[in-house]
């Protein structure tokens, strides 16, 4: 998906404009931020995913934010304009201790990165089956043993995924 | 993508259903046509978030508060639904989930503004309320606001919304 790149490139030049301002008043910059991006977006926002698996999301953005207030508040706003909305629990979004993350935009002021599809499913499959039991089903049949396996390991239910014919 | 799948989202009521949430601008996603302008039948709409998309049921309430005149035979809606949608017309901050769809998350989109602009979010909807004053408290209010330039409505709303910054 390009607006949430887009919103990342208008992310960054704000906060270049917030430090301009701040270093004219004598003030230091904002430090390095870091947003890393959960949850469907992290789907939907992929296109080697979207290609593979049909998906759907309402316009809920989860994502875990390292960075000072001013710019969790511009970023929120930012998706607010393109009509987002940050869920304020992203945080309890489960993220398995082997997950990778893929970065998709990257400055000297802000690093912004998605899970990897693997992981997001992963999640779903062990946190929110009921929710992405068609998903899960769709994603079994791509991912194949590489998400299996991991959803044994984490003590997954694999027969619900079963679609009912 | 897989047969069984693809049955899936090529079905009429799939197409329908997920066409018209996402040209209201309730989901977004997928190789689906906008529709607008169709009528869904209650069934249908159940059917997909059960079957394809639970997304569907996230934002089903708020489908069929916003856009009545869309939704037909809904005479025989299931009692969690009705249940969801008077806790939402409330404005209760908690409800029941369904089926690991939070209520908190049902209620959200009912109080967002719709990409069509006209449909009000429910939490910007007046709501006509009497209530019994003293005259001279009724005097000072009316001062008040006139002091301030607002209408008496926007001046309690104003105090209401300090009262709560401050707790």
């Amino acid at each position: 998906m390009e607006i949430l790149e887009k919103i990342f490139q208008q992310l960054d030049k704000a906060i270049e404009k917030e430090n301009d301002e701040r270093r004219q008043e004598g003030a230091l910059g904002l430090p390095h931020a870091e947003i890393k991006i959960l949850g469907q977006m992290s789907l939907i926002s992929n296109p080697e995913v979207q290609a593979k698996i049909t998906l759907f999301a309402t316009f809920d953005v989860d994502a875990i934010i390292k960075a000072p207030h001013w710019i969790e508040t511009a970023f929120k706003n930012l998706l607010e304009k393109e009509r987002f909305e940050l869920d304020p629990l992203s945080h309890e979004i489960w993220i398995p201790k082997e997950s990778t993350f893929t970065t998709i935009f990257s400055s000297s002021r802000l690093t912004c990165s998605r899970l990897d599809p693997l992981f997001t499913l992963l999640s779903k499959a062990i946190k929110a089956k009921e929710k992405n039991k068609v998903l899960i089903a769709q994603a079994l049949a791509v991912y194949g043993d590489d998400l299996k396996n991991l959803i044994i390991k984490y003590e997954g239910d694999l027969n619900y995924f079963k679609l009912k014919k | 993508m897989n047969k069984e799948f693809e049955k899936l989202f090529k079905d009429r009521r799939t197409q329908k259903v997920l066409g018209f949430l996402i040209a209201k601008g309730l989901l977004l996603g997928g190789n689906v046509q906008p529709q607008p302008n169709v009528k869904v039948t209650l069934e249908e709409a159940l059917w997909v978030g059960e079957t394809v998309e639970p997304r569907v049921i996230e934002v089903l309430p708020t489908a069929l508060l916003h856009f009545p005149k869309t939704f037909i035979e809904t005479k025989n809606m299931p009692p969690f639904l009705k249940d969801i949608i008077v806790h939402i017309k409330k404005h209760h901050l908690e409800g029941p989930d369904y089926r690991g769809i939070l209520y908190r998350d049902m209620k959200k989109w009912a109080e967002r503004l719709l990409t069509d602009k006209r449909t009000k979010p429910l939490s910007e909807i007046r709501v006509n309320k009497t209530y019994r004053f003293n005259t001279h408290v009724l005097q000072k209010m009316h001062q008040r606001a006139k002091a301030q330039k607002m209408s008496v409505t926007q001046y309690l709303e104003n105090l209401i919304k300090k009262d709560i910054e401050k707790s």
